[in-house]
């Protein structure tokens, strides 16, 4: 187990290098790296030149960034927002996680529940409404309910407070309950997007145990149906759900671009898309390798909760690779 | 013991006669016309597909149904034709998408414009009938601002050819600041001899307000003339006086574009790109992937690597990077969206051919002395052949998913198309005034993708046969 992990864990580390370094390199790229801005003079150029060894083959200027990162925590310099990328970057994080934190710990209960009621009653009404609701939320792209949700619920029917979140100032003018209130509209639309594709796979895994032998066995044995499903089938249904909700817990951490930039929320996502707006390489750098951190994490993680959940997997871990 | 008459006994046939198998009556049904049989029977897939083809019919035919071509000819002129509501024949008579529009307007212009020859009919309600009998009514002293209910393509002609929106309020600024700003501003056109006689001659021209004598650089003999005139703009833009006959059925964009035409150019140039990127994604990823599963060994291992590594690449991360490096050309959209996008293709192929590549039929095959290619072609293909376009179908509403967020986003930015998602992110700007620049692009895409995931569904379950007889 351990040395399967270690074996995992040695792979993506490579990988993660490997990635991390074509970025760097392909940044590096880029024609127009450095803006000199006037008044800062070329002092400061030169100070920046030596450091991150601007004049040094790309390969070393890679060895100098991590050498910062280890030695100083300095990720490098933006120019946008003049100061070190990292001090700006994580501060913004909070932000991303209090708007997403709340659907996402809504969406899972509820996409369960939501799925296992469709499977119990396949193929009634009440799985049909179920799976045409799954089908359009699963469709129209996530950015089109957002805008739509803006227009009809604030500007339409005037029901939200705001088509967008409350800023800190607002905050403090408007009152607490306002800016909380402000909050509604996109955790609503944030939950009701992100159900129905973890409904869909519980229900289609639910579906699957139900028609297995088991089942007809804990049926004739006189269990009704509903101990069945919840004794038995529910719990093999969720095995390969599991790891997805462990997965969706990081991704907390990273903001959505479209959710930041619809609702205006000061998060990571709406930094990612200024630093491409404003073609500041370092900070790029920081949030494709730190985004790309993330993702290697979850992938590490749905390994070890596979093992965790799954006792066969417990059982021939070795050969998996 | 029966006792049995051994004479009662009589072969079934006679010796010279040979027992043959029947054919079949029933007609032979192959896999692809068993497939289509039960898609047809696939209620919604059937709906998504007729509404696919008929989507498919306005992209290739639509940008070309109403001819109208202002915006390139003239922009200026366009643009004072920018933002009207959609009116669509027939459907108007139902009270929806009949052209007209509430708006909040000044007290005296609105009167002023109810009570003169040339703003007859443009209120169609919301006037108080008080004001109209009395214009000093003291009810109304206070209120500066009315809203009412106008055809808005009269009105938009009235505002832009007559008399501006802010004509009293510009007015009323001019005497409190001692200013000289002119009200008519807006509307007035200067034109020279040559335009005058154009204008004249199409009868566009409501009144003449000066006409300017300076002396011609060129020949000091004849002088040069400039006259500053109104025109009516509908009639000079659009060759009619009659507002009401003019159609935009979708509304026109900011500019004066029509939305109908814009929408179906974005909508075509995402389609091309979506066909573009899913076939060259499909040849890649099938050829590698067919190669690796069928010959195996160290070919295999070495590209399981490489994939792990090409696949963990964020698909964020290398967009942002090309269209930083490269600027939004579409082949830069196609490189993005290709180079991470094949692994899928690559995947199912190197399964399937995995697969199928030790059953019997493959064994008789190479018995029978077949060369490697022709196994691959013409015995393992065709079947994972119904996986694969499963696979392809659905390929295509993600990839239109993907590029409208993305030019949503404003990552991916056409130099000279509109995408429908740059469509639905300039509507999200303005959706309070002009909520039609949204909402009918929303649909669209929102009809496409349900019609395309709906389509792929029911081809998977179309060609998955271990599904007859099921449903």
């Amino acid at each position: 187990m351990i040395k399967y992990l270690m074996k995992r864990m040695g792979l993506m580390f490579i990988t993660f290098i490997i990635t991390i370094f074509l970025f760097f390199f392909f940044i590096k790229l880029m024609p127009d790296n450095f803006v000199p801005s006037p008044g800062v003079g070329n002092e400061w150029y030169e100070q920046l030149a030596e450091k991150e060894g601007w004049n040094e083959p790309i390969i070393v200027q890679f060895g100098l960034w991590i050498k910062n990162i280890f030695t100083e925590g300095n990720f490098g310099y933006s120019h946008i927002m003049n100061r070190d990328v990292s001090e700006a970057y994580f501060k913004k994080i909070p932000a991303s996680i209090k708007i997403n934190i709340v659907p996402y710990f809504l969406s899972v209960p509820l996409a369960i529940i939501i799925g296992v009621y469709a499977a119990i009653k396949k193929n009634k009404w009440q799985d049909t409404v179920i799976s045409v609701w799954i089908m359009v939320f699963i469709s129209i792209p996530f950015f089109v309910v957002a805008v739509l949700s803006q227009y009809f619920f604030y500007w339409k029917w005037h029901l939200a407070p705001d088509y967008k979140i409350a800023t800190a100032s607002e905050f403090t003018e408007l009152g607490f309950w306002y800016g909380i209130s402000t909050y509604i509209l996109p955790v609503i639309v944030l939950t009701v997007v992100s159900i129905p594709g973890m409904a869909r796979y519980v229900r289609a895994e639910l579906t699957e145990q139900m028609t297995l032998d088991y089942m007809l066995l804990a049926r004739s044995k006189g269990l009704t149906q509903k101990q069945a499903v919840f004794g038995h089938a529910l719990r093999n249904a969720l095995v390969p759900i599991l790891p997805g909700i462990f997965i969706g817990i990081i991704g907390i951490l990273d903001g959505g671009l479209i959710t930041e930039k619809i609702f205006r929320v000061d998060g990571t996502g709406r930094m990612y898309l200024a630093a491409f707006n404003g073609r500041d390489y370092a900070l790029l750098m920081l949030i494709n390798a730190f985004g790309q951190f993330l993702t290697l994490t979850s992938a590490i993680l749905a390994d070890v909760s596979y093992t965790l959940f799954d006792p066969r997997m417990r059982v021939g871990s070795g050969k998996l690779s | 013991m029966m006792n049995i008459n051994k004479k009662d006994l009589v072969l079934v046939y006679e010796d010279d006669k040979e027992i043959v198998d029947v054919s079949l009556e029933s007609k032979r049904i192959g896999y692809y016309q068993d497939s289509w049989n039960r898609f047809k029977k696939n209620k919604a897939s059937f709906v998504a597909f007729i509404i696919i083809c008929v989507i498919m019919f306005f992209v290739v035919v639509g940008p070309y149904m109403r001819g109208y071509d202002l915006v390139n000819e003239d922009p200026i002129e366009a643009s004072r034709l920018g933002n009207l509501v959609p009116r669509i024949p027939v459907i108007e008579k139902l009270g929806i998408f009949d052209g007209t529009k509430t708006i909040q307007a000044g007290k005296q212009f609105l009167l002023d414009m109810y009570t003169n020859e040339m703003g007859q009919g443009i209120i169609l309600s919301g006037m108080p009938q008080a004001l109209i009998d009395n214009p000093e009514d003291p009810a109304y002293a206070d209120v500066n601002m009315l809203e009412v209910v106008v055809d808005h393509y009269k009105y938009t002609n009235y505002i832009s050819s007559y008399k501006p929106e802010r004509y009293y309020s510009i007015i009323s600024q001019n005497e409190i600041n001692g200013t000289n700003n002119d009200p008519l501003a807006e509307v007035k056109r200067t034109l020279n001899q040559e335009e005058f006689d154009v204008e004249i001659k199409n009868n566009t021209i409501i009144d003449i307000l000066q006409i300017l004598e300076t002396q011609n650089p060129d020949d000091p003999d004849k002088p040069f003339f400039q006259y500053i005139v109104r025109i009516n703009q509908f009639k000079s833009s659009l060759g009619t006086s009659d507002p009401s006959s003019v159609y935009f059925w979708f509304g026109t964009t900011d500019k004066g574009g029509d939305l109908f035409t814009d929408l179906w150019l974005g909508a075509r140039i995402s389609l091309i790109m979506a066909l573009c990127v899913v076939s060259i994604n499909a040849i890649v990823g099938l050829t590698i992937g067919s190669t690796v599963g069928y010959y195996g060994g160290v070919f295999d291992l070495i590209m399981d690597r490489l994939v792990e590594i090409i696949s963990s690449i964020p698909f964020l991360s290398l967009l942002t990077l090309l269209t930083i490096r490269f600027g939004s050309a579409t082949w830069v959209i196609v490189v993005a969206f290709t180079a991470t996008g094949w692994i899928g293709n690559y995947r199912t192929g190197r399964m399937q051919f995995y697969r199928f590549k030790n059953r019997e039929y493959v064994f008789a095959a190479k018995t029978l002395g077949a060369s490697d290619a022709r196994i691959m072609f013409k015995h393992i293909f065709p079947n994972t052949l119904g996986y694969i376009v499963t696979g392809l179908a659905l390929s295509i509403p993600i990839f239109v998913f993907t590029e409208a967020t993305f030019s949503f986003l404003n990552i991916i930015q056409y130099a000279n198309v509109t995408s429908v998602g740059m469509l639905i992110q300039k509507g999200q700007a303005v959706m309070m005034q002009h909520p039609h620049l949204l909402l009918f692009p929303a649909v669209y895409i929102s009809i496409l993708m349900i019609a395309f995931n709906l389509f792929g569904n029911g081809l998977r379950d179309a060609f998955n046969p271990s599904l007859r007889g099921v449903e």
